[in-house]
């Protein structure tokens, strides 16, 4: 699993902070988390906090992933 | 166009010489020559140095009044409308396209701040249906009405970032899509938690009565030494008394609770999405008051 910042590349990235988790070769776990730079700053919200909540959702979601291809291996 | 038929024959005295023949053949095969640029039908069609052709004003399509650069002008390099007047006219019921599910949003608070969720969902069109994986956005204020959206310009879907805005004016850039409103809950309460057994489960109590309710969802914070464990993701609670409610969590085995420990219940709420893809349908807004 890989979280990396995503940047818009434009005046967008000054307002938000975009983490994104993938799994390489399953991109129906890849989840985008956008967090208020403002937030940020103002200790709101904790930039290590959201990105361990984000490593917990997509590794939750790739258990369900890999019992689906569990059932399509067995069916 | 010239007519080869009335090509004026330069003045000949004596026989019909190779170089007569060469003037005459080349007068005529330059106008019917691509890359001449003054050729007979330049003003459509004119043959570039790297093999390319120029179609210019005068080049029509079969049956079109319209030339092939007007005609361009409507579409972008990459195929797509180039602006929302040339978009298909709305269709069914008022929409031109059609979310998956009802509530694709929920937001909920802490103590200071929402988060609006997005849940995995497609959106059908005409050419077929465009799926988006789940996200995000946190550090929004509370008990504000959000407008969200996303940004995905070739309709492409999968994971793309999501982003919330009061000002409607923020929704009509190219390639946004938006995703529906919803307004954010109101602050949740905040207790200090007193004591918390090294039980299974773990049981709290809260410095006063919590009022709260056996299947709420509380956030913990500043938990020390073992129950630092609970510091991560939500818990639902179960209230055992007014000043006590217990986690599904081991405490088997903790060092005992010193001091320090936050409990916020989080409020939730929900809306469904309403919005569209490119152009218009999905919920009318009149100003920034009439939300749905």
């Amino acid at each position: 699993m890989t979280v990396r910042r995503i940047k818009a590349g434009d005046d967008t990235d000054l307002v938000w902070y975009v983490l994104e988790g993938y799994v390489d070769g399953v991109p129906a776990v890849t989840t985008r988390r956008t967090l208020a730079v403002a937030a940020l700053v103002s200790g709101l919200i904790d930039l290590a906090s959201e990105r361990e909540a984000l490593e917990l959702e997509i590794a939750a979601k790739l258990v369900r992933w890999e019992a689906l291809q569990a059932l399509d291996d067995a069916s | 166009m010239t007519d080869v038929r009335k090509v004026p024959l330069p003045r000949l005295e004596g026989p019909v010489t190779r170089d007569y023949l060469a003037g005459v053949l080349r007068q005529v095969l330059a106008a019917y020559d691509p890359r001449n640029p003054q050729n007979d039908f330049a003003a459509g069609l004119v043959a570039n140095d790297d093999g390319s052709v120029t179609l210019g004003n005068e080049a029509f399509p079969v049956g079109r009044v319209a030339s092939v650069p007007t005609l361009a002008q409507h579409l972008s390099d990459t195929g797509r409308a180039a602006n929302q007047r040339f978009l298909h006219p709305i269709t069914v019921g008022n929409r031109n396209s059609v979310q998956s599910i009802d509530n694709v949003l929920t937001a909920a608070s802490g103590p200071t701040t929402s988060t609006i969720s997005i849940e995995a969902h497609s959106v059908k069109y005409d050419f077929g249906s465009v799926a988006y994986n789940s996200g995000s956005i946190s550090g929004l204020d509370t008990e504000t009405v959000y407008l969200v959206y996303g940004s995905d310009p070739e309709l492409v879907g999968g994971a793309v970032t999501f982003y919330a805005t009061e000002d409607p004016n923020d929704l009509i850039a190219t390639g946004t899509y938006y995703v529906g409103s919803i307004t954010t809950p109101a602050a949740g309460t905040s207790m200090t938690i007193s004591t918390a057994t090294s039980a299974n489960p773990i049981e709290c109590t809260t410095s006063t009565d919590h009022g709260w309710s056996t299947g709420n969802t509380v956030d913990f914070a500043s938990m020390p030494g073992d129950f630092a464990v609970l510091n991560s993701g939500t818990h639902v609670i179960t209230k055992t008394a007014n000043n006590k409610f217990t986690v599904a969590v081991s405490g088997i085995g903790f060092a005992a609770y010193t001091s320090g420990g936050l409990a916020t219940r989080i409020v939730a709420d929900t809306a469904g999405g309403g919005g569209a893809g490119g152009g218009g349908g999905g919920s009318r807004w009149d100003g920034l008051v009439n939300l749905p």
